[in-house]
């Protein structure tokens, strides 16, 4: 698989050392639902402008033409103002995997938006999970973070490629680990040489 | 009458102008990439912008007076 360069990328709080690893938003079935939807609406917005005034003649007429267009141009303003509330709920709700922690960015709507984040540290088990016909043909699902508090489980909602993710966080808790493996021995080590002198 | 109309209009007007604001300011404020931010904020004002011109246009060429009954526009 490409690798990606997210050094394009930046997120409010990041520190200094800290480089994104991966950023991952919901499988594009998520949003691909939603939209077909809002395009169902607006072709058939587009297509009662043709059909409707074929279908009641009195609709020529200037007054009702412009009242039906203005009827239909305010359905489609709501409809192109849905349309990006739904792309904001996309596209805002979004995981970053960075060496250092892992962050989850929740946008519920316009006003409800949720920012937690989880250190490598406190990961005891990642689990991936795809169930049912269309995310396993896609290959979407759930990864649930387990952490080693009695907190809720960090959870990737119907993430793209949840093996992979899972692959790529349990590659960088093993890293953390030897790491701090290795900070502790080098501890060890300065503390016995500091005790012999 | 008119000016009744009117007002709801305004506030009709009012309210997608809000929710505009608020999508231009998430897109500002939020997004992890500026390119992608830049061009959802530029097709969004563009169309946007040209959806409530026309919806304004629209409603202000609007005949209310031969549209609504008598009753509603007794002023015709």
């Amino acid at each position: 698989m490409k690798e990606m360069d997210f050094s394009r990328y930046h997120f409010k709080g990041q520190r200094e050392t800290e480089v994104i690893l991966e950023i991952i938003h919901r499988h594009w079935f998520n949003i691909a639902v939603h939209f077909i939807i809002v395009l169902l609406f607006a072709l058939s917005v587009f297509g009662s402008l043709f059909l409707l005034p074929f279908l009641f003649p009195e609709l020529n007429t200037q007054g009702n033409a412009l009242f039906f267009l203005f009827m239909q141009n305010t359905l489609l303003l709501f409809l192109w103002i849905y349309a990006f509330l739904i792309w904001i709920d996309y596209y805002f709700d979004v995981w970053i995997i960075t060496n250092e922690r892992v962050i989850n960015i929740e946008q519920k709507g316009l006003f409800v938006r949720e920012v937690s984040e989880l250190k490598f540290s406190r990961i005891q088990d990642v689990t991936s999970e795809v169930e049912g016909l269309i995310p396993t043909v896609l290959n979407f699902g759930d990864v649930s973070v387990q952490t080693a508090a009695e907190e809720e489980r960090f959870l990737f909602r119907q993430v793209p490629d949840p093996y992979r993710i899972k692959d790529v966080l349990m590659e960088r808790l093993r890293n953390d680990r030897d790491e701090e493996f290795t900070r502790m021995a080098e501890a060890v080590k300065r503390g016995l040489k500091d005790s012999k002198a | 009458m008119r000016s009744i109309f009117n007002l709801l209009y305004l506030f009709l007007f009012l309210g997608l102008g809000l929710a505009s604001f608020f999508v231009l300011f998430h897109i500002s404020r939020y997004a992890l990439n500026k390119k992608v931010a830049s061009f959802a904020a530029l097709l969004f004002i563009f169309v946007t912008a040209v959806l409530l011109w026309t919806n304004a246009v629209l409603f202000f060429n609007l005949p209310l007076e031969e549209l609504l009954p008598r009753g509603i526009y007794p002023y015709s």
